[in-house]
Formats: C-alpha cells, sequence, structure tokens
C-alpha cells in the first residue's frame, strides 16, 4: 500500500426516500370572479396542453367554459364560453390526444352537444347536437387518429344508451345509436389508439346489472351487450379501464351487499371474468374509480362509510391486470371524513386525489404511490382552507406531470382551482469517503462527498443539516461529476451530510443523505 | 626585463610555499628549517595539545522519517556551527547547532509545504591524530530538536512547531589546512522521534526529527 496515496473509505450509508413526496403548486384559481363555477373536468396531453372545462352560471343559466394551459399548468388562458348560451348546460366532459385535438361534451338543455378543438384549446368549433331527444350523461373518448366516441343516455321509449362517433378529431359526428334495450344508467366509455372501444353502464331487467359492448372498428359497430356483473344482484356505478392490449378491468357497485366488484377481460373486452369482491361485505361503499397501466397495475378506490357521517378512501391494487387483488385499506387520514375519490396513474407513478375535511375546513388533498399502491405518502393538501373545495379531478401523462382541478368559494363565489405538479429536479446520486491530507507535521483529515454527474446544469448545495438552512457550499455543474471537500475533521466522528440539487429555475430537490464515519 | 619578470614570479612561489609550511598542526610557528623537525614531532608529541575550535559546518541531511522523504525530498542542505572545548585531551565538549529548510508539496494535493529544523547536540568528543596533520574524532551526546512547518494550506490558519529529544552521535577526520584552520570531514546521526495527537485530525502522528548528516566544515582553532 502507497502510503502518501491512501484515500479510504470508511462506513457509508446513502439514504433515499422509499416513495417521492410529490410537490404541487399553490392553487390557481382559472374561473373568472364574480360567477359560480363548479364541476371541473380536466385531461392533458404528453406535452404539457391541458384543457379544464366546467359549467359557469351567467345569472340565469349555466355556460360551459373552457381554459386551457401549454405549459403543465403553470399558465392559463382566460376562460371561453364554448356552449350555447340562454340555456341551462351542464356535465361538461373533455377529452385530448396528443396532437392538439379536443372534444368537449355535455348536457344542454335536454340535448348532447359537444365542439371540438384542433389547437390544444385554443379555438373551438361551434356546438352540435348530438341527441335527438332528452339526452344527459354524456362521456367522451378520443384518439390519436382522429376517432372520437361520445355516449350519453337518451330518452326512447326508456332511457337507453346511445353512441356517436367521428372519425375526424370530432369536426362531424355519425347518427347516434343505441347499443343498449333497456333502461340503462351510468354509461362509460374507454378507447385505445387503434380504435378499440369498450362502453359499460349499468342496465335494468330483472336486476339492474354492468354490462359491455364493445366496438372494434372506433364505435362503428358494436357488439351485442354482455352482462359482466353477477346477474342476480344489483350492481351500478361502472367504471372502466382499457390498455394498448386489450387489458380491460370494470369496477362497480354491487347493491345488494354494498361491496365494491370487479372484473377482467384480456381480449378487448369479449370475454370477462368472473366477478370477484374488492370491498368487505357489509360496507357502506360509493363512488367507485379505477386506472390501470400499460404494466398490468390497477389500483381501485372508492369511499366506505366509516362512521356516519365519516368516510374513508378506500384503495387496493392488483399487479397482474386485475386478476388478484390486494386486501383495502385506508388512504384517507383517520377521523377525517373523505369522499369523492379519483385516481390517476401512469408507468411510474399513482395518484390519487380527494376531497376530505381538514379540522373543520374541507379540502382537496392528494396523495402518491410510486409501487402502484403498496404504500402511499402522506397526504397533501392542495386547496387552500377557510373555504370549502369539492369535487377534484385529476388528469397525469406518462411522465408524471399532473394537474389536479377542484371547485372552491372564495367567500362569495364558487371557483375553479388548479394546483399543478411542481417538477422537482432529480435526487442526487452521493457517496462518501474519508481521505487524508497529509504534510510533515500534521494531518488534514476530510470528508469527500462525491455527487454524480446531473446531465442538466444546476447547482449542488451541501448542507449539515436536515432542516437544509445554511449550505456549507455551493457548487455548480453540468453532467460532470462533483465532489464536496469537507476539511479538518475529527476522525472516530460521523457527521451526516444533505446534498440538493438546484435546477437553472431555482427548484430544489429533496436532500440524499450521506454519513460518514 | 624579461630575466627581471622571472626572478620576481620565483620569489612569490617562493614565499607563498615558505608562509603556507610556517605552522605545525597545533598552529605553533616554525621555519623552513623546522620542517622535518614539526614532522617528527607530529608524530611523537602529545596531540591533546590541540586547542579549543570553532567550526562552521555546511552538510546535507537525509530525513530518516519515511513521510519527511515523501513530502520534501530525501533530505537537504543544512548549516551547522560547533565549538569544541578541551576538558582532557583527548577529551573535548562540544556543542553544536544546526539548521535546514526544505520545501515540498503535501500528499496527495500538491501544497507548497516548508519544513525548518533547528537540531542542538551537546557532549563529548575524542579526537585521536593519525599523522601529523590528521585526526579522528568521534563524538556523541543529547540533542533537541525544534521543527517548523509553514504552508499555504488555507485550512491551516498558523504555522505549526513541534520538538523532541534524542541523541547525536557523530564522526569525522579533522585535516590540518593552514596555521588554525583545519577541514572537518564529518557525518552524524541526529536521531529524535515524536509521537503526538495531531489537534486537526485527532490522529497519532509519528515522525522521526532527524536524519543522516555528512558533509566538509571548516574549522579555526585557537
Amino acid at each position: 500500500m502507497r502510503l502518501f496515496f491512501f484515500i479510504f473509505t470508511f462506513f457509508i450509508t446513502c439514504f433515499q426516500s422509499l416513495w417521492a413526496q410529490l410537490e404541487w403548486s399553490s392553487p390557481i384559481t382559472i374561473s373568472d370572479a364574480g360567477f359560480n363555477s363548479e364541476t371541473p373536468q380536466i385531461d392533458m396531453d404528453e406535452s404539457g396542453n391541458a384543457i379544464c372545462v366546467w359549467r359557469q352560471q351567467d345569472g340565469a343559466n349555466f355556460n360551459i367554459l373552457a381554459s386551457h394551459t401549454t405549459d403543465y399548468g403553470e399558465s392559463w388562458s382566460s376562460p371561453q364560453i364554448i356552449s350555447q348560451t340562454g340555456v341551462n348546460n351542464q356535465t361538461p366532459q373533455i377529452a385530448m390526444d396528443t396532437l392538439g385535438h379536443a372534444v368537449a361534451v355535455w348536457r344542454s338543455g335536454n340535448t348532447v352537444q359537444t365542439v371540438s378543438s384542433s389547437d390544444y384549446g385554443a379555438t373551438w368549433s361551434s356546438p352540435q347536437t348530438l341527441s335527438a331527444g332528452f339526452a344527459l350523461d354524456p362521456e367522451v373518448v378520443i384518439n390519436s387518429l382522429g376517432n372520437a366516441i361520445i355516449v350519453w343516455r337518451e330518452i326512447s321509449g326508456s332511457v337507453r344508451i346511445k353512441v356517436s362517433y367521428s372519425s375526424d378529431y370530432g369536426t362531424t359526428w355519425s347518427p347516434g345509436v343505441f347499443i343498449s334495450s333497456t333502461s340503462s344508467f351510468s354509461p362509460k366509455i374507454v378507447l385505445d389508439s387503434t380504435g378499440n372501444a369498450i362502453a359499460v353502464w349499468q342496465q335494468s331487467g330483472a336486476f339492474s346489472t354492468i354490462v359491455r359492448s364493445y366496438s372494434s372498428n372506433a364505435g362503428v359497430s358494436w357488439s351485442p351487450a354482455l352482462t359482466i356483473s353477477e346477474a342476480t344482484n344489483n350492481s351500478e356505478f361502472p367504471q372502466i379501464t382499457l390498455d394498448e392490449n386489450g387489458n380491460s378491468v370494470a369496477l362497480w357497485r354491487q347493491q345488494t351487499n354494498d361491496t365494491v366488484q370487479t372484473a377482467y377481460s384480456s381480449d378487448y373486452g369479449v370475454s370477462w371474468s368472473s366477478v370477484q369482491t374488492l370491498s368487505n361485505i357489509g360496507e357502506t361503499v360509493q363512488d367507485p374509480r379505477i386506472a390501470m397501466n400499460s404494466s398490468g397495475n390497477v389500483i381501485a378506490l372508492w369511499r366506505q362509510l366509516n362512521s356516519f357521517p365519516d368516510y374513508d378512501i378506500q384503495a387496493t391494487y392488483s399487479s397482474d391486470f386485475g386478476a388478484s387483488w390486494s386486501s383495502p385499506s385506508a388512504i384517507s387520514d383517520t377521523g377525517e371524513s373523505a369522499i369523492r375519490p379519483r385516481i390517476a396513474i401512469n408507468d411510474s407513478l399513482a395518484i390519487a386525489v380527494f376531497q376530505q375535511s381538514v379540522g373543520t375546513d374541507t379540502g382537496i388533498v392528494s396523495t402518491d404511490s410510486s409501487d402502484f399502491g403498496v404504500t402511499w405518502s402522506p397526504l397533501d393538501t392542495l386547496s387552500d382552507l377557510e373555504f370549502i373545495a369539492i369535487i377534484p379531478d385529476i388528469s397525469m401523462d406518462s411522465s408524471g406531470n399532473a394537474i389536479v382541478v377542484w371547485s372552491r368559494s372564495d367567500g362569495s363565489n364558487t371557483r375553479i382551482q388548479i394546483s399543478y405538479e411542481l417538477t422537482l429536479p432529480p435526487v442526487p446520486t452521493i457517496s462518501g469517503s474519508k481521505k487524508k491530507e497529509i504534510f510533515p507535521l500534521r494531518i488534514d483529515l476530510q470528508n469527500i462527498i462525491t455527487c454524480d454527474p446531473i446531465s442538466e446544469p444546476g447547482t449542488y448545495k451541501l448542507y449539515d443539516n436536515s432542516a437544509l438552512t445554511n449550505p456549507i457550499e455551493t457548487l455548480s455543474a453540468t453532467n460532470s461529476t462533483v465532489y464536496f471537500v469537507d476539511h479538518l475533521q475529527n476522525s472516530g466522528v460521523s457527521k451526516t451530510y444533505y446534498v440538493t440539487w438546484t435546477n437553472e429555475s431555482g427548484e430544489e430537490s429533496e436532500p440524499a443523505i450521506v454519513t460518514i464515519e | 626585463m624579461i630575466n627581471s619578470l622571472i626572478t620576481t614570479d620565483k620569489l612569490c612561489i617562493f614565499l607563498l610555499l615558505n608562509i603556507f609550511f610556517t605552522r605545525d598542526f597545533y598552529g605553533r610557528e616554525i621555519n623552513t628549517n623546522q620542517r622535518s623537525v614539526r614532522q617528527k614531532n607530529s608524530i611523537t608529541e602529545n596531540p591533546c595539545n590541540l586547542n579549543n575550535s570553532w567550526k562552521i559546518k555546511p552538510s546535507y541531511l537525509l530525513f530518516q522519517d519515511k513521510t519527511f522523504r515523501k513530502i520534501l525530498g530525501n533530505g537537504d542542505f543544512m548549516i551547522s556551527t560547533e565549538v569544541d572545548f578541551s576538558i582532557v585531551k583527548p577529551l573535548y565538549f562540544f556543542a553544536e547547532l544546526g539548521y535546514l529548510r526544505a520545501k515540498g508539496y503535501s500528499i496527495p494535493s500538491h501544497i507548497l509545504v516548508s519544513l525548518q529544523m533547528i537540531p542542538f547536540s551537546l557532549g563529548l568528543k575524542g579526537i585521536f591524530p593519525i599523522k601529523s596533520s590528521l585526526s579522528l574524532y568521534i563524538k556523541a551526546g543529547p540533542n533537541w530538536i525544534g521543527l517548523k512547518e509553514n504552508s499555504d494550506y488555507i485550512y491551516f490558519k498558523h504555522g505549526v512547531f513541534k520538538y523532541t529529544f534524542g541523541a547525536t552521535s557523530g564522526a569525522g577526520l579533522l585535516i590540518h589546512v593552514y596555521e588554525n584552520f583545519f577541514l572537518d570531514l564529518f557525518t552524524n546521526f541526529i536521531y529524535g522521534r515524536k509521537s503526538y495527537i495531531d489537534k486537526y485530525s485527532n490522529i497519532r502522528i509519528k515522525r522521526y526529527f532527524g536524519g543522516f548528516q555528512f558533509g566538509a566544515g571548516l574549522s579555526f582553532s585557537y
């Protein structure tokens, strides 16, 4: 061993968070002051574009308004009315593809109307009426091939499910066709990138069951309806997901035993598994929600009565496209009442948002899971308190950028607010070692903290306290290894360091931690 | 004219030779006619008649400590001075003071550092004539060695001074040069070891402060 070149590493311990607590922006109000706005819905693409729609009261009627962002939610356009005025408009829905096309649909009076945009929501077409009679509860989907499908309930003898499709991003629409034969409720629809679609709804008969119909040609033709829930129990409020490989999972509430049930398909909805019950029998459950990623990770949420009037948000997960499920567990705070869960998932992250009481207030809270439902982060309150915030919706892209929208009173009116996920810089990868600088009569014992390169330009900050105050040293680098050297250390004394990385926008990462002994 | 110049040169050479051989080994005046007598006396007379002396001794010190050698090089120039006092012939008391300043670079960051060394030795010396103009001596005694380190290292606000006690031993040859002047060919081993806790790093440091010294000095006897 060469005495004067020995650099030796002692015990090194690196810690990283098991889950990354997301950071959210402060609420941004996007609706106009002086008007009551509510029932917001949001959808976003893969490039930071998002469109939010809601209904807003103009004194006598509700109009449908839209606002869009091109920077992941940081700034929003002035709201514009996209519906007809002079009539009550409600239950808006929005869907957008990755090429800037979007379709919005809502109930206008007793009809279903739609508009389209080809510039990420900057401008909109005039409303078109799709329904022929009394219509309500529209839903819309779109893909990047120009396929769009709208499904709704329309009275024709009974209230039945009707669909219309478009092959030009919602510019023109086919005449609507009924795909259910008896009274039906709560239609939901999913569409993949190649035109496979599945619609589910609650259909009345001897029992109220969940049925599906699928289309392999983007809504041009539909299969006969097939019951996928238990035939001899009443079920309602279906939800459905579909991936690009034909895997689909449906979720609904079974009324008879007051449970959440599910079934899955691996052939674009042609055939379905037997029904599984996810919640415990005897619990009071409502509002089931489901989301699935391309790897087969599925998360289901619902609200469950704890002790009236308190509800929990229960969550369960599957890692095999819905074939098997974990036991449900509460993800909302104990002792607080939580309702209206919404879930978004991609291949690396799942985010759940819901409305929860926070002390005497009610706010919108979020939690995230990087292990697809196994563990969840502590709740983060997104909305300001003091006034009630309700009815959240969430959209997330494949990179984990997410926007949450809700309505909240400003003391005079109900306004639409959003919060977007702040893109935190990556946590630096660090390691620690000890080194001696040897002089004839003395030694400088140094703690060396090595930071692996990060490709973007930024600044590393070295702290010796977990509060991350008063950095010991700051070093700027771009894609190069950075070394912090803490001089004149005492042998036998361990020291813990915290290193963050700050990008050019001034956003500082969570700290990486190393203890050098 | 030419004859005159030749005569002058011969005269100068004669005078130089005459001056050069006008004192014996012990500094006593002799004349040309006494040279054969002086050579005889240098062998037969008591060599302890040598008086006290003062020496200036340039030398080279090879560091004993491996860390010093890595940082400062194998050694460096040292200047010393020594006084000898006759006690009982052939025994003398000596006192020797040296000074060395070496520069080098810290390891591994190559920070400029200098080290100043001051060894001070006391002891006894025995001088033993071998020929009329040549004596051998040996010496030994305790020492004190002080080291001062300075550097450009910004994290060390001040220099550091360390000292230790050890022992010095040495041997040499005294060659009579001219009247009271002698050439001293010498070698010393300066030994001093220090073990201490570094106040900066709390690490125990062990260093040998001295080394092997050799050189040629000029001695003046009186």
